[in-house]
């Protein structure tokens, strides 16, 4: 699923009020059935939800493997497995698991903080701005990780800056604006949408 | 009379010594602070009151139960954690998250507290007759000058002194350094091995990163504020051990030290903080050094050192305003 709009549209809002980041002045946020509003962020995280918030919050002056660690549980019977799996997702981490967080490139940190956040073994994975700071190519290669991911089953909500690569490899989109859903829709449906082309993907009609 | 190079050496291995103390009475201060950004201006004052534990637990417990009195070391840490958690629930839970000010003021008034009932001998009963029965006797001493209870004088916990080619080690000022070298890579150790240790780190260098990645950051910083605490009566045993006599008002004159150390050393960082020690410690011995072998003999009076000691603390501030290790390592 996709979240799009402009700047200050309230995407990135939304996803903080999911985690419990940011809280909501009115509404509630249901998941799985159960409210989470008033939960705390790491009590969101037990409710099998993660996040990778826009900049990648990494923690700078720890290792990559540190940073990663973090977003498992204290107690882990299988964490081996757990960084098996990040470490098969993205090797080059593997290679650079010693390695100081705030040294890494652009994209190495986005895939520390999305294997920080996999670590959890999530359901659903928030996204906020994946393609911060990134160069096209480099972003290509975290999308396919994401492909990946959902491929093992877990759901994906994405807040994406880049309406129109998040409108080609989402299923559903959601279109804010002013902090309210002006359309939502099937993606495939919504990227040949006049309106949603001429205001979202720069095509002149 | 000439100085000789053994006074130098004695001076460098005094100045270490006290500076292993100095460290270990800051580094608890530096974890607390750079988790939660609070600056316990009571930190001093927790050193005293473990030293006065330390205190009681050797004249009262020590005699009876035929115990060394450095067990007391144990118990200090165990007390100081305690009390560390209820200040945190009593005073700082409710004003960190509102500025700077609250628990800065906060914990100002508590160590005016602590300073005034230990000062009145009002929890520790510091004017009991020592017992003779063994070999360490700390023994309580009524100075007018400072009012009823308020300086305590030990005997020293083992006068016994080892000499290294004229250059001498008191016993337990050698006891208090092994002490403060093995406790704070200890620290260190905790903090880079371990998951609780990982996740101090981590709320320290960006609180609300951690709360997402699925870190009780309440729990943490409950964590980080007693470990701190203990730290501080681990050092206050220490103080009791190494120091002959001293007053209640102890935390004021270590407070400022302290503080530097802190910064010199980067806020957080447990093996900068150990280095700052030492440093502090060098910087004090050989100030008081150079204020008596020079300074006096041009009637300066014999205590510039102190004054020498923040000079050059205030010019290195100067020109690495971020001490050694530019920023906050942790």
């Amino acid at each position: 699923m996709a979240l799009i709009g402009a700047n200050g549209a309230g995407k990135s809002t939304l996803l903080k009020v999911v985690m419990g980041v940011v809280r909501q002045s009115s509404g509630d946020v249901i998941y799985n059935g159960s409210s989470l509003r008033s939960l705390r962020p790491h009590s969101v995280v037990h409710r099998s939800i993660s996040y990778v918030p826009e900049g990648r919050r990494l923690f700078p002056e720890m290792s990559v493997k540190e940073n990663i660690r973090m977003g498992a549980p204290a107690r882990c019977n299988d964490l081996k497995e757990r960084f098996d799996r990040v470490f098969l997702l993205f090797p080059v981490l593997k290679d650079r698991r010693t390695q100081q967080a705030s040294t890494l490139s652009g994209g190495e940190q986005q895939m520390v903080a999305i294997g920080r956040a996999l670590m959890s073994n999530p359901q659903l994975l928030l996204l906020d701005e994946l393609s911060f700071g990134l160069s096209p190519i480099m972003f290509e290669n975290v999308l396919s990780a994401i492909e990946k991911i959902r491929e093992n089953g877990v759901s994906i909500l994405m807040a994406e800056q880049n309406s129109e690569r998040a409108l080609e490899v989402s299923d559903r989109t959601y279109v804010l604006e002013n902090g309210k859903i002006m359309m939502t829709g099937k993606s495939s449906d919504l990227i040949d949408d006049p309106r949603i082309q001429t205001a979202y993907l720069g095509v002149v009609s | 009379m000439p100085v000789g190079l053994t006074d130098i050496v004695q001076n460098i291995v005094n100045g270490l010594l006290n500076g292993g103390f100095l460290a270990l009475a800051s580094v608890g201060l530096s974890l607390i602070y750079g988790v939660q950004k609070i600056l316990n201006i009571a930190h001093g004052a927790f050193i005293v009151i473990a030293a006065f534990v330390t205190i009681d637990f050797s004249i009262l417990i020590s005699p009876v139960l035929h115990l060394d009195p450095l067990i007391s070391i144990a118990l200090d840490f165990g007390v100081l954690t305690v009390f560390g958690v209820l200040t945190y629930f009593g005073l700082i839970y409710k004003t960190e998250n509102k500025g700077f000010e609250g628990p800065l003021l906060a914990t100002f008034g508590l160590s005016i507290f602590i300073e005034y009932v230990i000062t009145n001998g009002l929890i520790f009963p510091i004017s009991i007759s020592p017992t003779q029965s063994f070999k360490l006797v700390l023994i309580p001493v009524v100075d007018p000058s400072y009012g009823n209870g308020a300086i305590a004088q030990n005997q020293a916990y083992s006068s016994n002194v080892l000499s290294l080619g004229g250059i001498s080690f008191p016993e337990p000022q050698l006891i208090a350094f092994l002490l403060a070298f093995f406790t704070i890579p200890l620290l260190h150790i905790f903090l880079t091995r371990t998951y609780y240790g990982n996740g101090i780190r981590a709320t320290a260098q960006d609180w609300e990163a951690a709360e997402f990645s699925g870190i009780d950051v309440r729990k943490t910083r409950i964590l980080s504020f007693a470990l701190g605490s203990g730290l501080a009566g681990i050092a206050g045993g220490i103080y009791a051990f190494t120091n002959s006599v001293f007053a209640t008002e102890a935390d004021v004159s270590l407070l400022p030290l302290i503080l530097a150390i802190i910064i010199l050393g980067g806020v957080g960082s447990v093996i900068g903080t150990l280095i700052a020690g030492l440093v502090v410690g060098l910087l004090i011995s050989g100030s008081n050094f150079i204020a008596l072998e020079v300074l006096t003999q041009y009637s300066f009076p014999s205590d510039i050192g102190v004054l020498l000691t923040f000079s050059i603390f205030l010019i290195v501030l100067m020109v690495r305003p971020s001490g050694f290790f530019g920023r906050a390592v942790k």
